[in-house]
């Protein structure tokens, strides 16, 4: 559509700022929790003597505990990426905006 | 919207006069019905007061951040997530977290990786997003068979669910009340259509939150609260501490792989959810009610968790519940929840729950039927077959065939999977998900090099190969065609380790070698929608 404007958009030291802290951001937590899945998935496909493990003197198991774990460290990292783009990375892309309009 | 009362009372009445033959009592039935029409009542109401404010359903004025967030919730946990999951925890235990864990998942991944992308550059359908720079006619005829294909499946499972509880509740025959839950579901949705989707969703969220945690405190109070006790008195009566680890069916490493792939890759290609995003004004809109989304379900499975083992205590002892004749538990096992409910609060407690049940199932039905027949009407009608602009009645008619021939297809189906767990099949919804949706969708918003063949190529491969395995395999094939699991080709319940490779090699391979002209304008308009993925539309 607008290439020209995109074009500068591009050019501006602050949408690389945005691209870079962002995307780190995003891909870290992603990748936080699609490995800790992953790592239970595997443990449940191949190890899982060790899922079945129970924990001290109860009878509640190390998968139980680790399938709670990846529920709440799914909330806890959808709380923080919302925070910090809300708060910070919004305003940064209001500035490009400025900085072109 | 007197239409469809008269029709329900009519098959109330229907359902009173069966009763003599029945299975609950007069009070269960009664309150079952009062809780439906009051959720009818409260979601018309609601819908008319939000409708006078604005325009809800596009613009998200009128919505709160909270109240969509309870909508999303409201839309994603079926029948499936309720009644599915509780009645595989109360048989396998410890498989049925691997369930919730891998529903749960995708959020926050798509929180991350696609909901800012998918509000920034998409109008109502995720199709948009996709035909951005590729072109229309064929991603649209492509994705919208895919969405027919998923939301069919998952809409399969739904009526089973209700089928089940209908018999339950009236004691109908299991086709009777696929057909009158299925016809119902059609007569609501063409004639209530857009009107109170979104506040169904809410009214049944709260429902659904409020019956669960009533469930699991019940539960947990048999057992002086301790969870120590929960498991262990579960552990006994089963005889096997198989219940808190896996290997139940998940012995076989390829289909727990299969299954993990679908679920955390299926969520973010489920076009009922992704419509979701585009109904909310901006980014931070969608950015926190995914956050509260996530808290609700994450609240939800933790409960339901209780729940299913709760039933271990409470049902699987009573020879009450068990079915003398054919073994298992009275109605299958999808139908344990409704039975903890009977032996937590009597047939109250059995009226209220079945209630909460009914609404779940209709809620997403109808938001289902919806998403598959604006799929056929708005993306194959308007835009393949016509190829020019349709005006809105002729679009509006197309629809109600549609929604005519997606529920005459999903009352037959669910006929055929009548004692499939329907976790399972939803399971297998998000198989064809993420096989088909999921891969074309990711790749147009993060691989500069993909062109409308590789999409297209690698797509169809991905959708032929996943409703080929499904029909190969043990259920399709086995159970369903032969009555024995054993002898079906594919050995795999759940394909989509196969069928996911399949969809991202092809899409890759046709698109690196595409060297035509128009896959070249494609990759060049790659920059710009970077742009406009990352930051909105530019404007102020």
């Amino acid at each position: 559509m607008n290439s020209e404007v995109c074009q500068k958009i591009r050019d501006n030291p602050k949408f690389a700022e945005l691209i870079k802290k962002r995307g780190t951001l995003a891909w870290s937590l992603a990748g936080i929790v699609f490995f800790t899945y992953t790592a239970f998935i595997i443990a449940v496909a191949f190890y899982s003597g060790i899922l079945a493990k129970t924990i001290g003197g109860s009878v509640i198991t190390v998968g139980i505990l680790a399938g709670y774990m990846i529920i709440f460290l799914s909330f806890i990292s959808a709380g923080v990426y919302a925070k910090k783009a809300n708060e910070k990375y919004d305003e940064l892309i209001e500035s490009i905006k400025d900085d072109i309009l | 919207m007197r239409y469809i009362f008269t029709i329900f009372l009519s098959t109330s009445a229907l359902f009173a006069s069966q009763n003599s033959s029945g299975s609950s009592s007069m009070l269960a039935i009664a309150i079952f019905l009062l809780f439906v029409f009051a959720t009818l009542w409260i979601t018309f109401w609601a819908a008319k007061r939000t409708r006078t404010a604005k325009d809800f359903y596009t613009t998200g004025g009128g919505i709160s951040t909270f109240q969509n967030g309870l909508a999303i919730s409201g839309d994603y946990i079926s029948a499936a997530g309720f009644l599915g999951i509780s009645g595989l925890i109360y048989l396998e235990g410890f498989d049925g977290l691997i369930y919730l864990v891998g529903f749960l998942v995708g959020w926050p991944i798509v929180l991350f990786l696609f909901a800012e992308q998918l509000r920034n550059l998409g109008k109502y359908t995720f199709a948009d997003v996709v035909s951005y720079r590729l072109k229309q006619i064929p991603i649209r005829a492509l994705t919208a068979i895919a969405s027919i294909a998923t939301v069919l499946l998952y809409l399969v499972a739904q009526l089973v669910a209700s089928g089940k509880l209908i018999g339950l509740l009236f004691g109908v025959e299991y086709e009777i009340g696929v057909i009158l839950m299925g016809s119902l579901i059609v007569i609501l949705v063409s004639y209530g259509g857009m009107l109170a989707t979104t506040w169904v969703q809410i009214v049944k969220a709260v429902m659904l939150l409020s019956g669960v945690t009533f469930l699991a405190v019940a539960v947990m109070g048999s057992v002086d609260f301790s969870l120590e006790r929960l498991f262990s008195s579960a552990i006994e009566i089963r005889g096997t501490q198989d219940i808190m680890s896996s290997c139940g069916i998940f012995c076989d490493p390829i289909s727990a792989i299969g299954l993990g792939l679908a679920l955390v890759l299926g969520t973010a290609g489920l076009p009922h959810v992704l419509m979701r995003f585009f109904t909310v004004s901006d980014a931070k809109e969608v950015r926190k009610s995914v956050f509260y989304a996530i808290g609700f379900m994450g609240y939800f499975y933790f409960l339901i968790f209780i729940v299913g083992f709760g039933a271990i205590i409470l049902v699987a002892q009573n020879p009450e519940y068990m079915n003398i004749v054919q073994g298992g538990l009275v109605g299958g096992e999808n139908m344990v929840a409704i039975h903890l409910a009977y032996a937590i609060g009597g047939d109250v407690l059995l009226g209220i729950i079945a209630a909460v049940a009914f609404a779940t199932i209709l809620a997403v039905v109808s938001g289902l039927t919806l998403a598959g027949a604006s799929a056929i009407s708005h993306d194959l009608y308007a835009n393949v077959f016509a190829k020019k602009s349709v005006d809105s009645v002729t679009q509006m008619k197309v629809s109600r065939y549609a929604t005519l021939g997606i529920g005459a297809v999903a009352i037959l189906l669910g006929i055929a999977f009548e004692n499939q767990n329907v976790a399972y099949l939803v399971a297998l919804a998000f198989a064809i998900a993420a096989s088909a949706n999921f891969p074309i969708l990711f790749l147009s918003i993060y691989w500069k090099r993909l062109t409308t063949r590789g999409a297209i190529i690698g797509g169809s491969l991905g959708l032929g190969t996943v409703v080929v395995l499904i029909v190969l395999g043990p259920v399709v094939w086995g159970e369903i065609i032969h009555g024995d699991a054993s002898v079906a080709i594919f050995p795999y319940m759940y394909p989509a380790l196969f069928s996911v490779t399949v969809a991202f090699v092809g899409i890759w391979f046709f698109s690196i070698t595409d060297k035509s002209d128009s896959a070249k304008k494609e990759i060049e308009a790659y920059d710009d929608q970077y742009v406009i993925s990352q930051i909105g539309s530019i404007t102020k």
